[in-house]
């Protein structure tokens, strides 16, 4: 689902190296972590992953589409099938929980119909219903990451991408979103989540990938098919 | 219910969407929007009241033909068939191109026309004016010495009381209006393009404060189309906005200007009343602060959205 090959990103023509040959491939239905100390480049990661970077070198397929072969408006219709959860939630506080979570429908087009079943859907599925006209404001820190959850999965995406989403819980809001992550995980989702939460990786035992310095030093899913 | 439900349809529609939050977002910002909409506004009523002013005055002017003309007063002895007869014989002079011969009756017939004393006459009995000959000059120059010495000529004359050439005024009116009036184009471009500046840089700011929306937008899957649309919006509405309001600093100008102008006009006797913008040039006023205002954005938005759909990242 998610296979980089000797994948490398510089910033600017004179940057350091953020990540450098790194070569990994998370299956279809797989789930795993990313962990690193802060400046590994985990983040670098899954934005290349979610196509919104592009590598300085090797090549990113997902779902078997090179990345490097699509065309910006391409990725961003590729985003579509993708959830991507932030430590920071990325809600709007201009706007309501129903309208955060609608936002992904809303700019694929859906009709209100179908966007209004489908929100209360989510927001049922993280629990917070209830809360559909709340500002984000008034919502807690692990609320609102379950809010930022519902969002990333209202457009049932084959892939979910995560950036350190417990940073700021304690750890059973942590759990409680892990497990909102394990089952999205076995409906089907293919599930990558970047942390440095040691206990979520000793209790869950998902499979781990381990930055270092902008390179990959520990992979627990199987290696690659290179193409040298 | 049904109103609402389609509201609520339309709502949630991308084109909806973008326009919902571009109003909730000029409405929040209210003041910081009124400020922007006043400078579009008189930016843009500026040049036009002054487009309306030179399209008034513009109206006095007589053309270059009565300006060039001189009028060669009769002896009230002369009558009708003398004075056609020497209109006749000055236009064959070769420094005269034309002549008309105004006759006593049409001429008491303009006055009572254009005069409010005009009635007082009727009391003299007679009719007090004399019959006179515009005679055009052949030259459009305006040599002075020239003008001098053919009105010297034209008033020695034995049927000929006096001869006046006093519609250089207009001449130079004509003249100075032309001049207003490349001026007014002038200023109004500059201020046009204050007014798209101001517009750019306002929706220049509106998406640095919405970057948390661009950037949400963006990671969700919205196209560039999506994510510029809302702020075209806004530029649209600051332009529309800022239209109508120069319309109405246009019309409260004219009005206000519109009394004093009359009572001025009076004072000699014209009738004489300032007009304001028809329905077509208020159309013209509405689509160019319009344009100006998606214009504006377009740059804005064409400058800003790379560098705030892709900021730095850190690992």
């Amino acid at each position: 689902m998610i296979e980089f090959q000797r994948v490398g990103k510089r910033f600017g023509k004179s940057g350091g190296a953020a990540l450098e040959d790194v070569s990994f491939h998370v299956p279809q239905g797989g789930i795993g972590f990313l962990t690193g100390h802060s400046g590994a480049g985990k983040s670098t990661l899954l934005r290349l992953a979610a196509g919104l970077d592009m590598p300085s070198a090797g090549r990113i397929l997902i779902a078997g589409t090179a990345l490097d072969s699509l065309r910006e408006a391409r990725r961003t219709a590729l985003r579509r099938h993708m959830g991507i959860v932030f430590q920071e939630h990325h809600l709007l506080l201009d706007r309501n929980v129903f309208d955060n979570v609608a936002l992904p429908l809303v700019m694929a087009g859906y009709s209100f119909t179908d966007i209004q079943r489908r929100v209360r859907a989510a927001l049922d599925k993280v629990g917070l219903l209830k809360y559909e006209t709340a500002s984000p404001r008034e919502l807690s820190g692990g609320e609102q990451q379950r809010v930022g959850i519902a969002r990333a999965v209202i457009n049932r995406p084959s892939l979910l991408l995560a950036d350190e989403p417990t940073g700021n819980l304690d750890p059973e809001m942590s759990m409680e979103i892990m497990n909102l992550f394990r089952q999205f995980n076995q409906a089907g989702v293919t599930v990558l989540i970047a942390t440095h939460d040691l206990a979520l990786l000793r209790e869950l035992g998902f499979p781990v990938l381990s930055l270092r310095g902008g390179r990959l030093v520990h992979n627990d899913f199987q290696n690659p098919r290179m193409e040298h | 219910m049904a109103a609402l439900s389609l509201k609520q349809r339309f709502a949630y529609t991308p084109r909806g969407h973008a326009l919902r939050h571009s109003l909730a977002y000029l409405s929040r910002a209210r003041v910081a929007t009124l400020l922007t909409l006043l400078v579009i506004g008189i930016s843009l009523a500026l040049p036009a009241i002054f487009s309306v002013l030179v399209t008034n005055l513009r109206s006095l002017d007589v053309g270059n033909e009565d300006a060039n003309s001189l009028t060669l007063y009769l002896h009230m002895r002369v009558d009708d068939l003398g004075g056609v007869e020497l209109a006749s014989r000055i236009q064959q002079r070769d420094d005269i191109r034309m002549t008309r011969y105004v006759s006593r009756d049409e001429a008491l017939e303009t006055f009572s026309r254009h005069f409010s004393l005009a009635d007082a006459v009727d009391t003299l009995g007679e009719n007090p004016l004399p019959g006179a000959i515009i005679a055009v000059m052949a030259t459009e120059d305006d040599d002075e010495a020239r003008i001098a010495a053919l009105s010297q000529e034209l008033s020695a004359l034995p049927e000929v009381e006096f001869v006046k050439y006093d519609l250089r005024w207009l001449k130079r009116l004509h003249a100075l209006l032309e001049l207003v009036s490349r001026a007014v184009w002038l200023i109004g471009g500059l201020l046009v393009m204050t007014a798209l500046l101001v517009i750019g840089n306002t929706i220049r700011l509106e998406m640095l404060r919405r970057s948390d929306e661009i950037a949400v937008s963006h990671l969700v899957g919205a196209s560039r189309r999506q994510i510029r649309r809302p702020f075209l919006y806004s530029g649209l509405i600051y332009g529309f906005a800022g239209g109508l309001l120069a319309l109405c600093l246009v019309w409260l100008s004219v009005g206000l200007l519109r009394g004093p102008t009359a009572e001025l006009a009076g004072l000699y006797g014209s009738g004489f009343e300032l007009s304001g913008l028809n329905g077509a040039q208020s159309g013209l006023i509405l689509a160019i602060s319009t344009l100006v205002g998606l214009t504006g954005a377009w740059f804005a938005v064409r400058w800003q959205i790379t560098r705030l759909c892709n900021p730095g990242e850190s690992s």
